[in-house]
């Protein structure tokens, strides 16, 4: 079912807090028998919501957290839900008979885990290691005077991106290409800059790539930028016009 | 080298979810609410201060938001709204109350705007700012008079007849503005063509 375009009207007027009470509270009756005009209402609202998150954080002040503690230490602990109360699951009842494991199949078990727990400590140091680099690097960024951002198109048909993302661009040139989300598991971002239109016969070069979610680049000379990803289903999957 | 992708999705995947937090916060945990001061806090403050243009009542309204996070954690249904939404939505009509108490909104919506260089950031291990960027780059991609219209409806919480006597504009026009402003702008947060 497809809602009329005076119901989405009305919605985003709700959304807005613009409609008169009565006018609200006739369509909140309509909104607590449908689903699907209450979750078109939630999402106008998350849209109108998002707005504040841009608008950079601010610190706040010294001793704000301690202030907070106490003020909940004041009125009370938040309501507690009980924990669940009732049989445990049938899986969890049932005995387990004992079994007895072979010397040998215990401590090849063991090395295998242990293995696997040093491989994954590492994948997790680097992962969470990238992470943090790129949030380094994405707030240093938005403390820098005069940043511009360009928002990527996304190329019709083009899989495995979610939200095609945006270029920031400094004053000095210095550019970089922002994902919301790293690379699709088959492969990296590929970033390449274009030095003129496509009638005008300019050059495609690459410029980076990526496992995570940002290509640091220079912009001085690029016309356009496109990002790209690897594999038969990949290719240009973005692209911006550089101001 | 090549699940390098994936392994990424799962790490952020394991950072313990707002929702996962606040159900935390409901169980009594001051860890998981001070994880999530730490996560949203600055956020909140920019927005209030945003709204007030001023750095005291901005701190108040945080400390009664994440007052009401508290109280009532056990009610928050991240399936009808995300945690920033919900706060936001909190220290707005925190901060609406307010407004309308005072004769005036704050003169300029520049004394007020973190987002020129003078306002010093923080950005905290916590806080990820590719919502942040995103916003912008959506935001962005409005006219000026949609993006001016939208953002004195929200920060300053006017109604159309103050919006159309502020702006000099028919009432119908604001009306039909704004709607337009917040349909355009949730399709670019989608990732949507122009």
């Amino acid at each position: 079912m497809s809602i009329e375009p005076r119901m989405l009207e009305l919605l985003a007027d709700h959304a807005l807090d613009l409609l008169e009470p009565e006018a609200a509270r006739r369509l909140e009756a309509e909104l607590a028998a449908s689903p699907e005009l209450r979750a078109e209402a939630e999402a106008l609202r998350g849209t109108l919501y998002a707005i504040p998150a841009g608008l950079e954080p601010q610190a706040p002040a010294p001793g704000a957290w301690e202030a907070l503690l106490a003020r909940t230490r004041e009125t009370g602990t938040a309501p507690v839900r009980p924990a669940p109360v009732g049989p445990a699951p049938a899986a969890a009842r049932r005995p387990t008979p004992p079994r007895r494991r072979p010397l040998a199949l215990a401590l090849a078990l063991s090395l295998l885990l242990l293995a696997l727990s040093l491989g994954w400590g590492t994948v997790q140091y680097r992962t969470a290691a990238l992470h943090l680099h790129e949030q380094a690097v994405v707030a240093y960024w938005m403390r820098v005077p005069g940043m511009k951002v360009v928002p990527l198109q996304a190329v019709d048909g083009a899989p495995g991106v979610v939200h095609p993302g945006v270029v920031c661009l400094l004053p000095d040139g210095r550019a970089m290409v922002l994902q919301p989300h790293p690379a699709p598991a088959d492969g990296d971002y590929v970033l390449y800059g274009l030095t003129g239109d496509s009638a005008g016969g300019g050059e495609r070069v690459p410029l980076g790539q990526t496992r995570g979610t940002l290509i640091e680049f220079h912009a001085d000379g690029l016309q356009a930028v496109e990002l790209a990803l690897p594999g038969p289903a990949g290719g240009v999957v973005a692209r911006a016009a550089l101001p | 080298m090549a699940a390098y992708g994936r392994v990424v999705y799962q790490a952020v995947a394991e950072t313990p979810s707002d929702a996962q937090l606040v159900a935390s916060v409901a169980q009594g945990s001051d860890e998981a609410l001070r994880a999530l001061f730490e996560r949203h806090g600055g956020s909140v403050t920019a927005l209030a201060r945003r709204m007030l243009g001023d750095r005291q009542e901005a701190e108040e309204i945080l400390q009664d938001t994440f007052l009401s996070l508290h109280r009532h954690a056990a009610e928050f249904d991240g399936r009808r709204a995300t945690l920033r939404t919900y706060l936001f939505a909190i220290a707005r009509n925190l901060c609406l109350s307010r407004l309308r108490k005072r004769a005036s909104r704050p003169r300029s919506a520049r004394d007020a705007d973190p987002h020129r260089a003078s306002f010093q950031a923080a950005v905290g291990v916590n806080h990820d700012p590719l919502p942040g960027i995103l916003v912008r780059g959506a935001l962005a991609r409005l006219s000026d008079a949609d993006r001016e219209l939208l953002e004195a409806a929200f920060y300053g919480g006017y109604s159309h007849s103050e919006l159309a006597e502020l702006h000099g504009l028919p009432l119908g026009t604001v009306k039909s503005r704004l709607r337009r402003a917040l349909g355009k702008l949730r399709t670019y947060l989608d990732g949507g063509p122009a």
